[in-house]
Order: C-alpha cells, then sequence, then structure tokens
C-alpha cells in the first residue's frame, strides 16, 4: 500500500513540476525518459538488425539527451518541447509493450 | 537568433554551469591527472622499477604455481597475464576464482630477471586518482562504480549541453580566439580568460564531453534499454551483443604455454603480444584473446584469438568483430585518455584538460562577479560572496586534496589491503579543510592565494620525499632506464614552480574601482577659462 501511496505522490509532484515549470522539468526529467523509451522503441521499430542497431544507438544516447535538453530552451514556446518529449515517452512505452522482442 | 532565444539559451549556458560548475570543474580537473596513471605507479612503487632484462625467465611455471593455489582449473573462471613493458617491466598474473560466495579476483607480479615475487602493494594513489575521475568512488550502500560511472556520465551530457549553449550564444568567437584585455575591470578580465579558454578548448572539449558521457552512461543506459527490449531481461541484451557464452565441456587438455604466446606477433601486423586472457583454462574449448598494440588503428588493442589447444586462430565476435559501429566503440576510450600519441599527447591532454577546468571555473566566477557588482543580481551581496567562496575552496580544494593524498601515500605504513581507503579520507579531510578555510576568509582573493601557495609548496616537495622514499635521486632512476618516475617528479616541481608565480602574481583584493573620468561640462568649461583669463 505504501508503495503505491510513495508513487502516486510522485506521479502527482512530476504533474505539477510539469505544469509549474514545463522548461526546466522537460530538461532534467522527460528528456530522460524519452531519451531511454524512445531509444527503447526505435530498437523494437526499426526493421535492421538489432546488433548495430543497439551499438549506433548507444552511441547516439549523449547526442540525443544533450539535443533534447537544448530544444527546451530553445523552442520560443515552453509546453512544446513537453509535450514532444511525453509523446515520445508514451510512443516508447507503447512500443515495449506491444512489440515483441528481437528473436522472441 | 532573436534576443529571447539567446538569453533563454544563455541562462541555460550559465545554470548548467552555476549549479553543476564544482562538480564539472572536479570531473575535468581528475581527468587531467588522471592522463598520467601509468607514470604515477611507476612514482608511487619504487618496487616496480626494474632493470630492464633482454632474456626473461619463462613465466609458465610461476603461473602454474600461482594457480595451483585455487585447487581444480574448473573453479578458475579468467587467467591473465601482461608481459614486461617499458611502463611495468615485471610479468603481472591474474586468476579470478568462482567461490561459494561470488568471484575472488588475486594479482602477483614476478621480476622477469629472477623471477622472484614482487612485494603486494594494495590500491592506492595511482588507482584512486583514476577511479575517482571514472565514478567518483561511489560507495557500494548507494549503488556501487555503476551509479558513479553513470553520474559522471550525467555530468558529460550537462558538459555537452553547455558546449552547445555557449557556442550558441557567442557572437563574436572568432574575435575571442585573441581577445584578452588584461588592463580592463576583474571582470572583463576573467571573461576574457573564460571565452578565450573556451574556443581553444573546444575541439578537445566537444570529444571529452561526447566520450564522457558514452562511457559513464552506457553502463546504466545499456541495461535499462535491453531490459525495456527483452521485457525485463538485461542480461539478454549482452547476450545479443556478444553471443551466447561458451560453456566447459569437462574434457581436460594441455594448454598452450604463456612463453608460447609471448613469441607469437601478430599475424597481420607483426606487433608483439602485451597481454592474454584466457577463457576455461585447462578445457578443450580454452581461448585465448591476445592483446597487441595497434597498428595504425585508434584501439587500446588489437585482438587475435585463438584456440587454448591448437593455436588456430578463431573468429572475432561481438564487440570485437570488425565493423563500423565497433571500430567507433573501440576509438572512445582511447580518444578520452589519450593513449593513442605517447607522452607528448599526454602532455597535450593535460594542458587542454587543465585549461577546460580553468575555464569551467571562471564562468563560475563570472557569473557570480557580473551579479555581486552590479545591478543585475537580485539576491544579497553576501549571497554572491557566499557563492564565490564555495567555487574557490570547492575547485582548490580537490587540487590541494589531490596533491595531499600523494604525501600520504607515500607516508601510509598500515595494511596494503586499506591504503585505499586511507588515501580517500586524507582526500576528503584535505577538501573540506580547503572548503572551510575559503568559507570562512572573507577576502575571496587572499584565500586563493594562500590555497594556490599551499598547492606550490606541496608539489615542490614531492620530489624530495619521492627520492627519500626511494633511497636515490631522480637522475640516478632515469639513468637506470626508468624514465616514468623522473618525469613526474619534473612535472611536479614545474607545477609547483607555475602555482607559485600565479600566486605571487595574483591581486590580494579586488580593487577598487576606478573613478570615472567625465568630461568636463561647458559650463564648467567657461568657468575654467574665466579664471584662467582672469589670472
Amino acid at each position: 500500500m505504501l508503495k503505491w501511496i510513495l508513487l502516486a505522490i510522485l506521479v502527482a509532484f512530476i504533474a505539477w513540476s510539469t505544469w509549474r515549470k514545463p522548461r526546466l522539468t522537460a530538461t532534467i526529467l522527460w528528456s530522460l525518459t524519452a531519451t531511454v523509451l524512445g531509444s527503447a522503441g526505435l530498437l523494437l521499430v526499426l526493421p535492421t538488425e538489432f546488433k548495430p542497431t543497439i551499438i549506433w544507438m548507444s552511441l547516439a544516447t549523449p547526442l540525443i539527451w544533450a539535443g533534447l535538453m537544448l530544444w527546451c530552451y530553445w523552442d520560443t514556446r515552453a509546453w512544446r518541447p513537453a509535450t514532444g518529449m511525453i509523446a515520445i515517452t508514451v510512443l516508447g512505452v507503447i512500443a515495449v509493450i506491444v512489440v515483441p522482442p528481437p528473436g522472441g | 537568433m532573436d534576443r529571447d532565444r539567446r538569453v533563454r539559451v544563455y541562462d541555460a549556458h550559465s545554470w548548467t554551469g552555476i549549479s553543476l560548475g564544482i562538480i564539472l570543474f572536479v570531473v575535468c580537473f581528475t581527468g587531467s591527472l588522471a592522463m598520467f596513471d601509468h607514470e604515477i605507479q611507476s612514482w608511487e612503487d619504487p618496487a616496480r622499477r626494474l632493470a630492464p632484462t633482454d632474456n626473461p625467465i619463462p613465466v609458465q611455471p610461476l603461473m602454474s604455481q600461482f594457480m595451483d593455489e585455487f585447487g581444480e582449473p574448473e573453479a578458475i573462471t579468467f587467467v591473465g597475464m601482461t608481459y614486461p613493458s617499458a611502463y611495468e617491466p615485471y610479468y603481472q598474473g591474474r586468476v579470478n576464482v568462482r567461490t561459494e560466495d561470488g568471484f575472488d579476483f588475486h594479482s602477483r607480479k614476478w621480476d622477469p630477471a629472477t623471477g622472484e615475487v614482487l612485494p603486494s602493494r594494495g590500491d592506492g594513489l595511482s588507482t584512486w586518482i583514476l577511479d575517482f575521475h571514472r565514478d567518483l568512488m561511489w560507495p557500494t550502500a548507494l549503488g556501487g562504480r555503476t551509479v558513479g560511472g553513470g553520474l559522471v556520465g550525467i555530468f558529460g551530457i550537462v558538459m555537452m549541453l553547455s558546449i552547445i549553449t555557449g557556442i550558441l550564444t557567442h557572437k563574436k568567437i572568432l574575435k575571442e580566439f585573441f581577445q584578452f584585455r588584461v588592463d580592463k575591470s576583474v571582470r572583463v578580465k576573467w571573461k576574457d580568460a573564460h571565452n578565450f579558454l573556451g574556443v581553444w578548448t573546444l575541439p578537445f572539449s566537444i570529444v571529452m564531453a561526447f566520450t564522457g558521457a558514452w562511457l559513464g552512461v552506457v553502463a546504466l543506459m545499456l541495461p535499462a534499454t535491453g531490459a525495456l527490449v527483452f521485457k525485463g531481461n538485461a542480461e539478454q541484451v549482452i547476450e545479443t551483443i556478444q553471443g551466447p557464452p561458451i560453456e566447459r565441456t569437462g574434457v581436460a587438455a594441455t594448454m598452450i604455454s604463456l612463453d608460447e604466446i609471448a613469441d607469437r606477433p601478430h599475424s597481420d601486423s607483426g606487433a608483439m603480444p602485451v597481454s592474454v586472457f584466457i577463457s576455461r583454462w585447462g578445457d578443450e574449448t580454452a581461448e585465448y584473446a591476445v592483446n597487441y598494440l595497434p597498428d595504425t588503428e585508434l584501439m587500446y588493442y588489437e585482438q587475435e584469438k585463438i584456440s587454448g589447444v591448437t593455436g588456430a586462430l578463431l573468429p572475432l565476435t561481438g564487440l570485437d568483430a570488425p565493423s563500423p559501429e565497433t571500430r567507433v566503440v573501440a576509438a572512445v576510450s582511447p580518444l578520452h585518455y589519450g593513449t593513442y600519441g605517447g607522452i607528448s599527447l599526454k602532455f597535450l591532454y593535460f594542458l587542454l584538460g587543465i585549461g577546460l577546468s580553468a575555464m569551467v571555473a571562471l564562468g563560475n566566477m563570472v557569473w557570480v562577479e557580473r551579479r555581486a557588482n552590479s545591478s543585475e543580481g537580485k539576491r544579497s551581496p553576501q549571497f554572491y560572496e557566499r557563492l564565490a567562496r564555495l567555487t574557490v575552496g570547492g575547485c582548490l580544494g580537490v587540487v590541494l586534496a589531490s596533491v595531499a593524498i600523494f604525501y600520504a601515500d607515500v607516508y601510509y605504513t598500515g595494511d596494503e589491503q586499506t591504503r585505499i581507503v586511507y588515501i580517500g579520507q586524507w582526500y576528503f579531510a584535505v577538501w573540506f579543510a580547503v572548503l572551510t578555510y575559503a568559507m570562512l576568509i572573507r577576502n575571496s582573493y587572499q584565500s586563493t592565494r594562500h590555497i594556490l601557495a599551499a598547492t606550490g609548496v606541496g608539489l615542490l616537495g614531492l620530489p624530495i620525499v619521492s627520492a627519500m622514499q626511494a633511497g636515490e635521486m631522480p637522475w640516478h632512476t632515469l639513468a637506470a632506464g626508468h624514465a616514468a618516475s623522473p618525469f613526474v617528479d619534473l612535472t611536479l616541481f614545474v607545477l609547483g614552480i607555475i602555482c607559485l608565480a600565479v600566486t605571487w602574481k595574483l591581486p590580494k583584493e579586488r580593487k577598487a574601482r576606478p573613478a570615472r573620468r567625465t568630461r568636463p561640462s561647458k559650463h564648467q568649461e567657461s568657468v575654467d577659462t574665466a579664471i584662467a583669463q582672469t589670472g
């Protein structure tokens, strides 16, 4: 029960901080989730060979992450990068749930 | 770029610096020292400075005797041998043994001329310098080295962001290559120094930030991504990249001698082996991974895999198999640690690393100075003063602490297993003491001079202490064919002189702003003329 209460508090805090400070929360949190889940989703969806793709993806990770952080400050509208990154995260989650693992 | 966007990007640049500037300084500064971990190994342990020998004795009997201490070959999961080299003029054997609690790692060194076992020395100075840079020596209770390495990787990502935003906000990068107005105010001087160092170290900073970020983050992100892709089975991703593990068949076989491997040149380049790592020792499936110094490729080692029984070449698999992506991965570490160009390249990396560290610290000081002494600052002057002291203590504290652990390592007399703990205690104690001192002294200029002077004196004393410990002067060590330790002594001495020279040149306090010279008003001019005319 305690676990669920803590999870609910965390989710509420993320929602509140995204609402109050979309640019900052997107830089600190959503850029990370979008990088990890977006990479995982792409790995599952791309019709390329898994081994070279994951190695290239790992090499691109620092660039993607820093690029997403920059987007937060580049875009005139604070909500656009936050929404974009939340969308990438959600799409990544869907891909992880729906698409079977490579070779599976 | 429009003004609003430039302001936002500049804000990102400032805030990444001011929130993580001290940590970035620590990572950059410790990385500059970590360039010389091999040289420092020779400096810290005089027992390693053996006379080079042209006719080393066979190592296989020594290694077999060592391995017999661990019982059946089945318990041994891994065997390693590093052959004598200029930096490490001894045989070093490694054995990893499976135990009831997990794995035990054992290492032993032998004199190649006599076969005598060299005294065992615990991890100390060089290990601390390298590992503190790599993973902050992150405690096991808080997640261990993987978490520490991941954090350093995240700092690398932040550094990348800081570099990109820095490039975007500076309109006159070409001009900043040559602009250093030493006769201007403190703020302009620091700003020019920050920009000057920034543009001159830019290609180096980009390479360091990217490779450092990848080296740190990949250990965290790859298992995380793997767990997501393989629905919770993170191990599966390693197996997919490296191929399925080969199991022992249990059929005993005679292994190729380690001395035979030592004389086996690379099939293409003709280079001689540096080291060999053996899997499944004593089994018919045994595999030797023989490492050679690369011929032209940018990588740590060029590897050949051979059968441990027949000596036949085996195909390279996994990350060792040559392909564009594995070549890029193999280039990351040499690029980060500057292992591909000898000692001169290490020196260049060191200078650029120190420049990068200074740029980070100066960026923080410019931010503080700008707000403390103009209407731009929204907080109290005391806040900015404390921030300045924190920057001085945090940055210079790690510099003096790094010098202090050289002394701690020399004068340590306790159990070898706890040497690294003692080094760590000294490191943090000195860092904390310097930080406290900097926070207590109101005049940051004065505290900077004091800490730098202590660092300079400390550096100058180290060659003397080293000579006393080894019982021989650096030139005698050099004459005996060991260049690494005298090289470290000379570097420490020169750095000490530089520190004292900088201390001498630094101002003792912030210069008061010169009174603004204003053009006299027309009324004043007419009054002056009238006075002159009337005599």
